[in-house]
């Protein structure tokens, strides 16, 4: 434990140096004790009371708990200004590499996913190949994660189990990098992937459970997005396919009308109309092809998104800041 | 004859829309105002309905942000072509139906179908990433 003491008056530097405990007021000249002692008294008589001896001790145990505190409140942009403070005043403690992967984990919980990679990249320059390096990885993989960017995310969570030996960190990215499967729809791979979890990991029971229910993922009622298109070469029908009847009526209606019109405009000698009208229906029946394609992806989307909410995550990064101060990765089971 | 004199003007008045329509890049190289479309005639379509028959016809889309909105968006990310493409199936899709697929937010006062640009080309198209670790 450091501490750090802080004069609370801000008139404070104003007054000289002056040590009575060493000098004292017989070892001064007279003049000097003369100009002095109504000045202090004169001081004293104005400031504020709670203002005299005011002092603020800085512990660094106390300012590395206030600021887990204020995370733990979900405050976690000022969580992050209270652990600079505490690096501020505390560059040698035993809690900095802690408090920098706290910063990371602020930003990420605050969703500012890039100033999350900025502090990451700080931690992996200096920590790089040790546990906290690791974490630091780990961190910088969920931060992708969480941002659906999938690809980015899987080549850190590997990283981590390439280079990183610790059993719980690499638990945790095997673990991490089967959701990052099943987010993907590869579903058979998360089923192996969350097989590797080892046994003594805390994630093993709820990784154990993910390895059979991802298998479920493969069977749930998928459109195909080529069928879609392929049965719209019939306006509307690929539409259909994918439950959206209203939408199907409509995309046949419109491309029919606009077809018709333009064989209309042809037959009546009104070339340019006719030639403008086909344009507008080729830019209407291309369309309607990639609304049919579109319907089936977002239907698929829906359904994976919806499956993948029943399905309990228990990596939860509010895992940094437990009471006993751990760093490490803390579970949360969701039922 | 006619048949060679349909296609003919057919293929012109094709050839004028796509030597007139321009993709992201001349999007993005226009002046602020490329609201106006610039050389984009499907942006300047656009800008003509929202500019003069929208505020007339009044704000009827159900969806955030609203079709002409999303139309601008499209067209400048994707350009003229894919631009219009998602424009027709923005304009399909816009009813109920899409509700069961896209959340409803509340927004100006009303409840709206939110379906941004995004939520029509995730399944191929994405922004570039920095891989710099």
């Amino acid at each position: 434990m450091t501490t750090r003491r802080f004069q609370g008056t801000s008139l404070g530097p104003l007054l000289p140096p002056f040590d009575f405990a060493q000098n004292g007021f017989r070892q001064q000249p007279r003049e000097l004790r003369k100009s002095w002692i109504p000045a202090v008294l004169l001081m004293l008589l104005l400031l504020p009371s709670h203002a005299v001896g005011a002092q603020i001790t800085l512990d660094s145990d106390e300012q590395f708990r206030f600021a887990v505190q204020t995370m733990e409140k979900s405050d976690y942009l000022r969580a992050v200004v209270e652990f600079e403070r505490f690096l501020r005043f505390f560059p040698e403690d035993k809690n900095v590499p802690k408090a920098k992967l706290l910063i990371a984990q602020c930003y990420l919980k605050a969703k500012d996913y890039e100033s999350a990679r900025k502090s990451v990249h700080e931690i992996l320059n200096v920590y790089r190949g040790t546990l906290v390096g690791g974490k630091a990885l780990f961190l910088m993989g969920e931060s992708y994660y969480e941002q659906g960017l999938y690809e980015e995310a899987e080549r850190y969570f590997k990283g981590v189990i390439g280079a990183y030996p610790e059993p719980e960190l690499k638990n945790s990215a095997a673990y991490r990098l089967g959701w990052i499967q099943m987010q993907t729809g590869k579903w058979q791979e998360a089923s192996e992937t969350f097989k590797t979890v080892g046994a003594g990991s805390p994630l093993f029971p709820n990784a154990q459970d993910l390895s059979v229910k991802s298998l479920g993922g493969e069977l749930l009622p998928y459109k195909d997005p080529t069928t879609a298109g392929a049965l719209s070469v019939v306006p509307g029908l690929g539409h259909v396919y994918c439950d959206r009847y209203k939408d199907g009526l409509v995309a046949f209606l419109l491309n029919g009308l606009f077809i018709w019109a333009t064989i209309e405009a042809f037959q009546e000698d009104q070339e340019v109309l006719g030639a403008v009208l086909g344009f507008i229906e080729l830019g209407f029946y291309s369309g309607t092809i990639y609304s049919a394609v579109n319907s089936a992806h977002k239907h698929n989307r829906k359904l994976k998104d919806d499956f993948l909410k029943g399905l309990p995550d228990a990596v939860d990064l509010g895992i940094f800041a437990t009471k006993e101060g751990h760093i490490g990765l803390a579970l949360k089971f969701t039922f | 004859m006619k048949t060679a004199k349909s296609l003919t003007s057919t293929l012109l008045v094709l050839g004028l829309l796509i030597l007139g329509s321009s993709g992201e890049a001349s999007a993005q190289a226009s002046p602020p105002r490329d609201e106006i479309g610039g050389s984009n005639p499907a942006l300047w379509l656009v800008n003509l309905y929202r500019d003069h028959i929208s505020p007339i016809d009044g704000d009827r889309c159900p969806s955030l942000p609203t079709c002409s909105s999303y139309s601008v968006q499209a067209l400048k990310k994707h350009g003229f072509f894919l631009g219009w493409m998602m424009t027709v199936d923005r304009l399909l899709h816009e009813g109920q139906e899409e509700t069961k697929v896209s959340p409803v937010v509340y927004s100006g006062g009303t409840w709206r179908i939110f379906d941004p640009v995004e939520n029509n080309d995730f399944w191929w198209y994405r922004q570039a990433t920095r891989h710099d670790d």
